[in-house]
């Protein structure tokens, strides 16, 4: 009998507007690690290291490319022409921190990695800023 | 003239759950924090009212982080608000 009855939407767009940044957030926050746990391994010519080496880089490269994908997923379809009005250093944001996901795919560095943390931080606070 | 829909979502949690079944009167009093059914992009949606002007709205669902409202497609127009919510007929 319910579901005779029409249907009406307490939901979020479509396409599905459940966004949020904490898979941005952590997929940074993974690629910082890969790199510390790449400093751990120390001397990779020994098999075993050198399995830990590709498998973490491998990882960092699958991170970097999550956080990309999340931001051009939250730039594209979350953020309207009317948050530029209170954010409006946004494109810039995100532009800086799409290309500091591809640095960090690109290096083995620590700072790079750190860079990125900061970069998803910043767009999370203005969409957490943006919900207000 | 009474509407009588079912609500699809999380949006208005927790004032409204999913599965809930509403009524809205046709043409009530829109008033600040009256919970609506408005018609946005040939679709129809609950919201709460939360301020208005000059025969506009401004929506907001309940559950603030799962909701597009007029945060995200603007205030909305009086001819697009189709009902007032008067009772929850059947609460989930």
């Amino acid at each position: 009998m319910r579901y005779f009855i029409k249907p009406v939407y307490a939901h979020c767009d479509l396409p599905c507007g459940i966004y949020e940044t904490d898979t941005a957030t952590h997929a940074a926050a993974t690629c910082l690690r890969m790199i510390e746990k790449i400093e751990q391994l120390g001397d990779t010519s020994e098999l075993d290291h050198h399995n830990a080496f590709v498998r973490a880089i491998q990882i960092k490269e699958e991170h970097a490319q999550k956080v990309k994908d999340q931001l051009y997923l939250l730039w594209s379809d979350y953020f309207k022409p009317e948050h530029l009005e209170k954010f409006p250093d946004l494109h810039n944001t995100f532009w800086l921190a799409i290309k500091q996901a591809s640095k960090v795919k690109q290096t083995v560095s620590r700072e790079e990695c750190e860079k990125l943390v900061n970069n998803v931080a910043e767009i999370a606070n203005i969409f957490a800023e943006s919900k207000k | 003239m009474l509407h009588i829909r079912r609500v699809v979502g999380h949006s208005m949690e927790p004032t409204l759950t999913e599965g809930s079944i509403v009524c809205f009167i046709k043409k009530g009093t829109i008033t600040s924090n009256s919970i609506v059914l408005a018609k946005i992009n040939d679709r129809e949606v609950v919201k709460r009212v939360i301020a208005s002007e000059g025969g506009t709205f401004e929506l907001r669902g309940d559950n603030a982080t799962q909701s597009t409202d007029s945060r995200h497609y603007g205030r909305v127009d009086r001819r697009d608000i189709k009902g007032v919510l008067l009772t929850i007929l059947v609460k989930k």
